[in-house]
């Protein structure tokens, strides 16, 4: 009696299973959404320790660059960034450096190597912010680029370059 | 023949890992569509690329630091802070010299390193001290600054200064999932193979004894002795070995396929639906165990499965290997909280051959106790007679108890209280426990029937609980009790913050005006959070401690985009857990609490809040 029961119960359970793997397997494909939202939230120190709050870049086109005195990669890939602004700032695009670094460290460096944007220096809270535009590795150099709307259209790791930003920023600008 | 099967196994396994981590790359190459192929093969999350232990000796401590292969930390960028503050000699080894050209020579360390520090005066108080370290890869990429804690002890036993988690762990269990969740993520985290591979089999041996198991006995037993009655012995190991092999492939492979997918696991685990099922599964196993059907699978698959094996040589194993595959999916809800640790492990660092060797060891440890029966040729199987018909319906009265306990925290508990009461009377009365005894009964049974009536009398108390609104099956009588003293007990009157997603907690952490923050995550699902409120929450000591801390909580309840974030940004693998920020909004990540932690614990932990910063004035 329960045998025949049992047959089409286990055709039930194979389609359960079934069911679940597909499931997860539907969640493969979807990427994570990220916010810009804590972007404008956040309050940084700037160069002068002044500390700003970055919802003053809202409704622009931003890059946001996190690097650190200590990070080859980062220091090679600034003048391709000073170029970016220098060509694009008529065109509201802003680029914003945060430096998770000590601040007499990014003074120093910045005598020397003076870039066009603003730079924003705050190990912790920089950290954090960092973390919450989907850099989970803490990884430097991290680069985030937010068109007008605060949509986050485009997150890279490791050194960034001109062909790459320019890829992503022309299709934001309206011309 | 066989030993080459099993070896093309293993080849297929090893294979299948190395594709399945290409298709991770993949799918964070979907992810990010942005990105120059040379920088983001595969870079290790910080805590694989760099790792550091302490070790004291009296006053001298030794910070062993490890870096991953093609990775380097500076030397002058490695520092150590003593809360309180202490004079010591840090006696560093010679690095290498890395000539860069933005920046000159640097030194740097490319292998792993220790480094002394020779603590001036004598140790009389716990010490902390923070351990900051940066580094590179040199790839083209580089790390934010690490930092670690330890405590250094008058007694000289250094620990890493985590919030011990210590919890009491039943054995499998799936709300404790959270928990043994990051135990086993750590010890993957650790990167010791062998220890990996140790702890994830003893874990498998572990779940080999759970209820979950004894229904595969009579297929195994079906395997080795059903279909010939004379086999030699080492036949009928090969064929367990098949079998426990079959196992292990689902494992791994559903791991793999998990991992990748990046879902939390655990709190997919633990939706309504998924644990109704679970609990499902085993009322069903119960029924075969109380011989209400045999456990085998449906004819046709039988026979086309002897079919098979009879035309394929070898294919005895292959037939045998395939009802491996298929058992593991009938005990897959006791395997839930080791897998979803190493999942969450492989969907955090794509690792999957370390994923996957790490579920095979566990399948391997749960096949152990198989082969020992395959090995014994069925002399170690219990034979049939009246005790086994006992013990078979033990084990069916406790799958039923495990499929009780997994619908618990989604079922309402007068619910749960009424079904506690019949599992409790209805065996018992089986027990003979409301028969009169005969005048010369034997001892056996005049036992039995007490513990029969004991059993009646509880369930009776869980009946009158389920009737007068009890809180909790432990405490059945509260309910009236309650009433009876007038005592009304308000269970969690910690006034809790409700938080939505990140930039709610962002604003709510802004507004703080310096006070501490507590951050709780909490499900309707998830009974330990529910304990935390009856038992923890509710302890006035724990109330006056946390009387100057703003409270929040996040409830993932639905599991939405939102929860999940946050659950990520914190590395919270499911509620419960705790997180404490201090003063200055910045988490306190020794403090982390996850799973269930009584009045006493967490008063501990409380107790460790607000240690001095170095940058504050308030302690």
């Amino acid at each position: 009696m329960l045998a025949k029961i049992l047959k089409p119960l286990s055709f039930i359970l194979l389609i359960v299973a079934i069911a679940l793997a597909l499931r997860f397997f539907s969640e493969l494909s979807a990427s994570s959404k990220l916010s810009s939202a804590p972007l404008y939230a956040t309050n940084l120190p700037d160069t002068s320790g002044k500390v700003q709050n970055l919802g003053q870049y809202q409704h622009k086109i931003i890059v946001v660059n996190f690097w650190a005195t200590w990070c080859p990669p980062c220091k090679e890939e600034m003048p391709e960034l000073i170029a970016l602004q220098q060509s694009f700032k008529n065109n509201n695009v802003i680029v914003l450096g945060i430096a998770l670094d000590e601040p007499a460290l990014v003074a120093d460096y910045l005598k020397t190597n003076p870039v066009n944007y603003p730079i924003f220096v705050s190990e912790t809270a920089g950290s954090l912010l960092g973390e919450q535009l989907g850099n989970d590795k803490g990884v430097l150099p991290y680069t985030v680029i937010i068109n007008a709307d605060g949509k986050v259209v485009n997150t890279h790791f490791g050194r960034i370059n001109k062909a790459i930003l320019e890829a992503a920023i022309k299709p934001l600008i309206s011309p | 023949m066989f030993k080459r099967f099993s070896y093309f196994l293993l080849f297929s396994f090893f294979i299948l890992s190395a594709s399945v981590s290409n298709a991770g790359n993949v799918t964070s190459g979907i992810k990010n569509l942005f990105t120059d192929e040379s920088a983001e093969d595969e870079f290790l999350s910080p805590d694989a690329a760099f790792g550091v232990s302490i070790k004291q000796d009296g006053q001298t401590v030794h910070a062993n630091f490890t870096v991953a292969p093609n990775y380097y930390l500076y030397k002058t960028r490695t520092k150590f802070e003593f809360t309180p503050a202490q004079t010591f000699e840090l006696k560093l080894p010679k690095a290498d010299i890395k000539n860069d050209p933005n920046f000159g020579e640097m030194e740097v360390y490319h292998q792993d390193f220790t480094a002394t520090l020779v603590l001036k005066d004598k140790i009389s108080t716990l010490i902390d001290v923070k351990i900051t370290y940066q580094g590179c890869s040199e790839k083209g990429l580089c790390y934010a600054p690490q930092h670690k804690n330890f405590t250094i002890t008058p007694d000289g036993s250094a620990s890493l200064n985590q919030a011990a988690t210590t919890a009491s762990n039943t054995s499998s269990s799936n709300n404790n999932a959270s928990e043994s969740d990051s135990q086993a993520a750590n010890l993957l985290k650790s990167g010791k193979w062998w220890l990996i591979i140790l702890g994830f089999f003893t874990a498998g041996l572990l779940l080999a004894f759970t209820p979950c198991v004894f229904p595969m006995i009579p297929i195994l037993s079906s395997i080795i002795i059903g279909k010939n009655a004379h086999v030699s012995r080492l036949h009928a190991f090969n064929l367990s070995l098949a079998y426990t092999l079959g196992m292990c492939l689902t494992y791994t492979l559903a791991g793999i396929a998990a991992g990748l997918s990046g879902q939390m696991l655990s709190s997919a685990l633990q939706t309504p639906w998924a644990l109704g099922f679970g609990a499902f599964i085993f009322a069903l196993l119960a029924l075969s165990m109380f011989g209400f059907y045999e456990l085998k699978l449906p004819n046709s698959i039988e026979n086309g499965l002897m079919n098979l094996s009879r035309r394929i040589k070898g294919g005895r194993f292959f037939s045998d290997f395939l009802m491996g595959v298929l058992s593991a999916l009938i005990i897959s809800p006791c395997v839930a909280a080791p897998l979803a640790g190493a999942l969450l492990y492989i969907s955090k660092t794509n690792d999957v051959l370390l994923g996957g060797v790490a579920l095979f060891s566990l399948s391997v440890g749960m096949g152990t106790p198989l082969l020992l029966i395959g090995a014994s040729a069925g002399t170690l199987l219990p034979k049939v007679g009246s005790w086994m018909n006992a013990v078979r319906n033990l084990f069916g009265v406790l799958m039923l108890a495990v499929a009780i306990w997994l619908i618990a925290p989604v079922i309402p508990m007068q619910v749960q209280l009424a079904l506690w009461a019949a599992l409790l009377i209805v065996p018992a009365i089986y027990m003979h426990a409301l028969d009169s005894l005969p005048t010369d009964a034997k001892p056996a049974l005049k036992f039995w029937k007490g513990i029969g009536v004991m059993m009646v009398v509880i369930g009776l108390a869980m009946l009158i609980g389920a009737l007068s609104n009890a809180k909790s099956p432990l405490q059945p009588l509260s309910g009236l009790i309650a009433t009876a003293s007038n005592v009304q007990q308000q269970h969690n009157n910690l006034n809790f913050q409700p938080i939505k997603n990140i930039a709610e907690l962002d604003n709510a952490l802004k507004n703080a005006q310096g006070k501490p923050v507590m951050l709780d995550f909490y499900a309707d699902w998830c009974v330990a959070c529910k304990e935390m409120e009856q038992f923890t929450f509710s302890d006035a000591r724990v109330q006056s401690a946390l009387k100057d801390t703003l409270l929040l909580q996040v409830d993932v309840t639905n599991n939405t985009e939102d929860d999940k974030a946050l659950m990520q940004k914190f590395n919270i693998f499911g509620p419960p857990g705790i997180l404490f920020f201090n003063a200055k909004t910045a988490e306190e990540t020794h403090l982390k609490v996850v799973g269930y932690k009584n009045a006493d614990a967490f008063l501990q932990i409380l107790d460790e809040r607000g240690s001095c910063l170095p940058e504050t004035i308030q302690c």
